[in-house]
């Protein structure tokens, strides 16, 4: 709810003020005087749910760090963790717990058997309101 | 119940329990899943539902029954890290008086 209210608010604000209240970038010591005050919504630490390329890279980055993966370079956007990266059922048990730390959210059972593979983690996960 | 399903609560139960500890949790990690390949392997699936409901009640120790301490700086006592599962039993059960055996004390061997 009050996501949905920042984001209407930020329609609001001219174009050339949103970049400073929504992508976290750094406010630089002369920038954070007066204007932006107004807004208290800046310190509100990302702006909505990530993007789908966003998630994807995210899950493969994840997935590069994780050292059960013999081949590295096999890993994309749409590798199956067990036909293509060699992972075992225990594994993507593993993968899956490691994609829910990384967005904040909590998969049950029945949904993260289901997840076999980036493409359908990355599905999953832009169908949560709640992951960041 | 699956013993997929298990693995993941034993690994939640032992994040849960063993939090901040990288020493504890990396061990636990490691000691799940050496059990657990042991148990998936074809000749060591006998009893399987046994061993699954096994794995789903250590897992429910360690949510409710372990706790971490830590001792405070320069002082005798601990603090304890109890959380939302922690299991708080009562000792109510001490005011009702022992039905039958009251007055007879066994010696211990």
């Amino acid at each position: 709810m009050f996501r949905t209210a920042l984001r209407q608010s930020s329609r609001l604000l001219t174009s050339s003020m949103r970049p400073a209240v929504f992508t976290g970038v750094r406010v630089l010591p002369s920038m954070s005087v007066a204007p932006q005050m107004v807004f208290g919504g800046r310190f509100y630490s990302s702006g909505g749910p990530p993007s789908k390329t966003d998630i994807e890279g995210r899950i493969v980055e994840l997935l590069k760090g994780f050292d059960k993966i013999t081949d590295p370079s096999k890993i994309s956007t749409t590798s199956h963790f067990s036909n293509d990266l060699g992972l075992d059922s225990l594994d993507t048990v593993e993968v899956v717990m490691a994609i829910e730390e990384e967005f904040s959210v909590e998969i049950p059972d029945k949904e993260a058997d289901a997840i076999q593979s980036v493409g359908q983690a990355v599905d999953y996960i832009a169908a949560q309101p709640g992951a960041v | 119940m699956s013993a997929l399903h298990a693995y993941r609560a034993l690994l939640r139960a032992a994040q849960a329990a063993f939090q901040g500890d990288s020493k504890l949790l990396l061990a636990s990690h490691r000691e799940i899943r050496t059990q657990f390949e042991r148990n998936l392997d074809p000749g060591g699936m006998d009893n399987k539902d046994e061993k699954v409901k096994h794995a789903f009640e250590v897992a429910k120790f360690l949510k409710q029954n372990v706790v971490q301490a830590e001792k405070l700086d320069g002082q005798e006592n601990f603090r304890l890290r109890l959380h939302e599962e922690t299991e708080r039993g009562d000792n109510e059960s001490i005011k009702t008086p022992l039905k039958g055996r009251v007055g007879k004390f066994e010696r211990c061997s």
